[in-house]
């Protein structure tokens, strides 16, 4: 009996660090990203849904962050991991191309792979169709729904852009802009404007 | 043992030691045997314990929902490591020093619990982390793991239980669109070592306090976790072929499986709630019998025999096979024909449904009669039995029947109103009468 008691001591220890070994490593490598993590920028189109757990969020689409030519000669078939590698143009921030092995060096990231889209398009070109392995803002529970009606009825040519850090493969939404204004203090810019 | 059958024997014992019945010694013994199982089934505290603290923790989760973006990314991942931090030291002041206090240490399972999912949630809001709601609870899955074990908490089992359910079901192919989730990642295979860990645990709760609140709760759990697997199980056998009446004949065995093993097992006291297996089995068996003594739907599933029906399911033989002997067993230890017998007969009823399906008025006779059939033999042994349950049982059965048909003829409202009067005065005035007898047969 006390040995059994001994031993569910153990195991309620072991628990008790397990719980709290990913908690706390989650916060030092997504911390980590956004300290050290390289900063692109993509355009999204947000929308607004809900998380009964987490909350409300936008949903970002990302534009041209779908589909990326093949870098690589490696095999993709049955592969469900791909790496998008990013670079800066003058044009804007986008994926060069793709890769199935990991890359030694330079900004990356790991995505999913479309398997049965990638099957169907194989034939026809070398493109490698993803998608990025993040597509949540979470906002206060207000906020949410206000800015994707906002974000809905605004001229087509305002840019809407998520800022990415990305390190070592692994990406985390830094924020989300309006014509260079964060979102949140793009909205209340908006809200103080209507109200006058 | 329960606490009203403890209470009995309390009252009972004096008078049989002053009738020599029993020793003054044994008498105690008798006492003390039982008096562990009653001091577990002082369970209202408990429960009350169990809902404050699943409120409690369902507010926080939510109130962090609500994405306090007034707060920085330290505050918040301190909240996290905080919340979690908290819970489990309130588990381990429980387990040190209250142990005992059974209400105390099922809440602090379940707030232990809830508060894992709180920190996954907010370290998910906080770095916008992308993934289901699927990933998410897979996570929280795995994190839990283990928690009903080292307090031990059946709270913790009950929401362990459900939360693999979901995380199942979430990860079928088939499902897929339902969850809107991509692969959990979780396999099966892992999924199904992990439905060790509660089945284990529930199976140590039923060996060594089977009438508690607490494991009759668990008992629930795993009856609507197993129904909610089992139901989507048969529906992704049978849906590739659109195999309506293989179907049926799945969901017959199940309710028949159910019935028997609450008859036989899987049972807490006398009382319809705790027998979970027992009454959703025969409200299951029943609800699938006379879903079929209806002409119209005959005619309906004759849409799905352009193909000839396949028996030829895995599914099938081991849920035949498993009903057989159950079927067996159940008899042997009742050594008469069930008074229940409809609902064993349920799945021989569908079976011979089915094979009549090219002459559809015959097949409509046959489930028609014997559910006839089987009700009045509900009624005669309620009867014979004394026992007024059995007997309004079968006659509710019978007046489902006679319904079902009258609602399907095309009979006004005044004729459908006149038919409930008739069957309300049928009933009142067949228990008033069966009151009466069965008082004089008392």
């Amino acid at each position: 009996m006390k040995r059994m008691q001994r031993l569910l001591g153990i195991l309620f220890g072991f628990i008790c660090a397990v719980q709290l070994g990913v908690i706390g490593w989650s916060i030092w490598s997504y911390e980590r990203i956004l300290k050290e993590g390289e900063v692109y920028f993509f355009n999204v189109l947000p929308l607004d849904p809900y998380d009964a757990f987490r909350g409300r969020y936008v949903t970002l689409r990302f534009e041209n962050a779908n589909k990326a030519p093949a870098g690589d000669t490696t095999p993709q078939e049955h592969r469900s991991k791909a790496y998008a590698i990013l670079e800066h143009t003058q044009e804007g921030d986008r994926i060069k191309e793709m890769r199935f092995s990991k890359p030694v060096s330079g900004n990356f990231l790991e995505v999913n792979v479309h398997s049965t889209m990638a099957a169907q398009k194989t034939d026809v070109s070398n493109t490698v169709y993803f998608s990025l392995p993040f597509d949540r803002f979470y906002l206060r529970e207000d906020r949410a729904p206000k800015a994707e009606r906002i974000l809905r009825m605004r001229d087509v040519n305002v840019s809407v852009k998520a800022s990415l850090r990305v390190l070592n493969g692994k990406a985390v939404i830094e924020n989300l802009w309006i014509e260079g204004v964060p979102l949140v203090e793009w909205m209340r810019r908006h809200e103080e404007a209507r109200s006058r | 043992m329960s606490k009203e059958t403890y209470q009995w024997l309390e009252r009972e014992l004096p008078s049989w030691v002053k009738e020599g019945l029993v020793s003054e010694g044994s008498a105690q013994a008798l006492l003390q045997r039982y008096a562990g199982d009653k001091a577990s089934s002082r369970s209202s505290g408990t429960a009350f314990s169990l809902l404050g603290f699943v409120l409690v923790g369902l507010g926080i989760i939510s109130i962090f929902a609500y994405n306090w973006d007034e707060l920085g990314h330290l505050e918040r991942t301190l909240l996290a490591v905080l919340l979690l931090v908290g819970a489990q030291a309130f588990a381990f002041w429980v387990r040190r020093y209250r142990a005992s206090d059974a209400a105390l240490r099922e809440g602090s399972g379940v707030f232990w619990f809830l508060m894992t999912g709180a920190s996954l949630a907010i370290i998910g809001q906080t770095y916008h982390l992308g993934g289901s709601m699927l990933d998410f609870l897979s996570v929280w899955l795995v994190l839990s793991l283990g928690i009903a074990w080292v307090l031990p908490s059946s709270g913790a089992a009950f929401f362990q239980m459900i939360l693999w359910t979901f995380v199942w079901l979430g990860s079928r192919d088939e499902m897929r669109e339902v969850f809107s989730s991509e692969h959990s990642f979780l396999s099966p295979w892992m999924l199904a070592l992990l439905a060790l860990s509660w089945l284990g645990f529930y199976a140590l709760r039923y060996r060594k306090e089977r009438n508690a609140y607490a494991t009759l709760l668990l008992g629930w759990a795993l009856a609507v976790c197993v129904l909610a697997v089992g139901s989507v199980e048969m529906l992704l056998a049978t849906y590739p072929e659109q195999n309506v009446r293989m179907l049926s004949m799945l969901f017959a065995f199940f309710f028949a499986i159910y019935y028997l093993l609450g008859k036989m097992y899987f049972f807490w006291g006398e009382k319809s709630w705790q027998r979970p297996f027992e009454r959703m089995g025969k409200l299951g068996a029943l609800v699938l019998v006379l879903a079929h003594v209806s002409f119209n739907a005959g005619t309906w599933l004759l849409r799905f025999d352009l193909e000839p029906t396949r028996y030829n399911s895995l599914l099938g033989l081991l849920l035949m096979l498993l009903f057989g002997v159950l079927l067996i067993l159940f008899i042997r230890k009742e050594q008469k024909l069930p008074s229940e017998i409809l609902v064993c007969a349920v799945p021989i009823i569908m079976l011979g449904y089915n094979l009549l399906h090219t002459m559809p008025y015959s097949a409509m006779l046959f489930v028609n009669a014997s559910v006839i059939l089987g009700a009045g033999w509900m009624i005669y042994c309620g009867i014979k039995e004394v026992t007024l349950g059995l007997v309004n049982q079968g006659m509710i059965v019978i007046a489902l029947v006679i319904w079902i048909h009258f609602f399907n003829a095309n009979f006004d409202l005044v004729a459908k109103g006149m038919a409930f009067i008739v069957t309300g005065i049928l009933f009142l005035s067949l228990n008033a009468f069966l009151k009466r007898r069965f008082r004089g047969v008392a």
